[in-house]
């Protein structure tokens, strides 16, 4: 289970940044919709959490920007 | 909440371990007094005979009941040595020994050994993983264990019994196979009715988004959605892309030639213990979704006491008729934060576990405020920057007058809802008043 999560993590963290990139996101702003700050931000993209749900809803977040 | 077999099944041992533990004190309790209880007998005979001696032979075992018994034990025996066993001490002695309390207590005491016997070796019997399904059922419908890892436990002992007694019955198998076709289907009837009316939630979402929801649809995964954000919905998409892959699974084993109606078996097993979860799923879910339609409510402050975790003096004009605008959007119900770019749940992180903080914003301010019931209760205002560090050092330092507001709240405190309104009518002087339009 927790390897495909890992995977998971990879792919859905690696979708993500490419976004931020591409629509040029404003990180403060993305913060703010996720409801934390930007270091946390930071920190859930460097670290897997064991609550999957956050991959999830920046996803959700992204791919509606 | 741990739903996989192995960790609530080793949390139900644990339960049963205790439980022994307990019965096995008892028992030990009950030959004990049962010990006692015989020497009280043989007492009272011997004091009605006048025959004194057996005070002294169970005068180690019953002096340890309490002091008062050691004390008139020490009488009696005294007595007893030097013949002077007529005079009215020697009968006031054995009246005390004989009421005494504890002992009272112990010659009461009334579990039956055999029944106790019988629930040690029932409990045994599950530790050893000898008893039969019944005993199992009855012990985890006692025990206290969540609804959701009682469900795991009993459905995977369920498939082991299928499974063993359809081995020892191969006789029946044309009308067992009927069987098993049967309750697939009945299964599948109700598992239709939850896709019918829950796809939409899936179907809602970006395909992108839905791509990755199938991945994660394994029911171990769907244990690492927790509560992070509020959003029940996302376990419920998660729960309904699972149905669907099992119905798939289902459609195959039943379009193979022959068809092996183990595999099947198995599959309503899977079917029948993946509907008990969604439906938990979709209840949390609805909960949460009646909890948030509008409706006008009541907005409290915390106060320290006569201080807010807040303070205004240094905002414009503009800025304080926007904090207020934003207070009567939360008095009217409207807790925009879902799915609202303008409004957020505040990530619960390790400050607050047990509770949601929630974000709204309106041009360049936001508050932050938690929900009791149907209540609010706001923390503070800030910029969409800082309103997150601000609200997380407010909890941190203020638990106790948090607790104490919520539980206020909760009880609907009449001298707290009287200072509230105070505070609350001089925070209203503090907006700026509308300007009447000049005439003439």
């Amino acid at each position: 289970m927790d390897k495909n999560l890992n995977e998971l993590f990879k792919e859905i963290r690696n979708e993500c940044l490419q976004i931020i990139e591409v629509k040029n996101v404003d990180i403060e702003e993305l913060s703010f919709r996720m409801g934390m700050s930007t270091n946390n931000l930071y920190h859930f993209l460097q670290k897997r959490n064991s609550d999957f749900s956050v991959y999830l809803k920046l996803y959700e977040v992204l791919l509606g920007w | 909440m741990p739903n996989n077999y192995e960790e609530a099944y080793s949390k139900f041992i644990n339960y049963i371990e205790r439980q022994l533990m307990s019965v096995q004190s008892k028992l030990k309790n009950v030959e004990y007094y049962n010990i006692i209880k015989k020497m009280i007998n043989d007492l009272s005979n011997s004091a009605k005979s006048k025959d004194y001696s057996k005070f002294m032979e169970y005068y180690n075992v019953l002096s340890r009941i309490s002091d008062d018994v050691k004390d008139n034990l020490d009488i009696i025996c005294y007595l007893a040595v030097h013949n002077t066993c007529d005079i009215p001490q020697m009968e006031e002695a054995i009246k005390k020994v004989f009421s005494d309390k504890s002992l009272l207590k112990m010659i009461s005491y009334n579990e039956s050994k055999e029944l106790l016997e019988g629930k040690k070796e029932k409990l045994t019997s599950i530790i050893d993983g000898t008893c039969d399904f019944e005993t199992l059922k009855n012990a985890l419908l006692d025990s206290d264990l969540e609804d959701e890892e009682m469900i795991v436990i009993l459905m995977h002992e369920a498939q082991k019994t299928i499974l063993t007694s359809r081995k020892k019955l191969p006789s029946l198998e044309v009308n067992e196979n009927e069987k098993i076709i049967n309750s697939n289907n009945e299964i599948i009837n109700k598992i239709n009715i939850l896709i019918e009316k829950y796809y939409p939630l899936v179907s809602s979402k970006p395909n992108k988004l839905v791509e990755m929801y199938k991945k994660l649809a394994t029911p171990d995964n769907i244990d690492s959605i927790n509560s992070m954000y509020s959003e029940k919905d996302v376990r419920v998409c998660l729960h309904i892309l699972y149905l669907i892959k099992l119905k798939e699974e289902r459609d195959e084993v039943l379009n193979s030639k022959p068809v092996d109606y183990q595999l099947l078996e198995l599959n309503t097993l899977e079917l029948l213990k993946e509907y008990e979860l969604s439906c938990l799923a979709i209840s949390e879910f609805e909960k949460e979704r009646m909890e948030n339609i509008p409706q006008e409510t009541s907005v409290y402050f915390l106060i320290d006491p006569n201080k807010a975790s807040f303070d205004l003096s240094d905002l414009s004009d503009e800025e304080k008729k926007t904090i207020e605008s934003m207070i009567k959007d939360l008095e009217s119900g409207l807790f925009d934060y879902e799915r609202n770019k303008n409004a957020h749940t505040m990530v619960k992180q390790n400050i607050c576990k047990d509770l949601n903080v929630f974000v709204n914003r309106k041009k360049n301010i936001c508050i932050s405020y938690i929900r009791v019931n149907s209540k609010v209760l706001i923390l503070c205002f800030g910029t969409s920057r800082d309103i997150f560090d601000l609200s997380k050092s407010i909890l941190n330092t203020n638990k106790s007058l948090i607790n104490k507001t919520i539980s206020n709240i909760r009880d609907n405190d009449e001298e707290f809802i009287s200072s509230e309104e105070e505070f609350r009518n001089a925070l209203n002087q503090s907006f700026p008043k509308e300007v009447e339009p000049h005439h003439g």
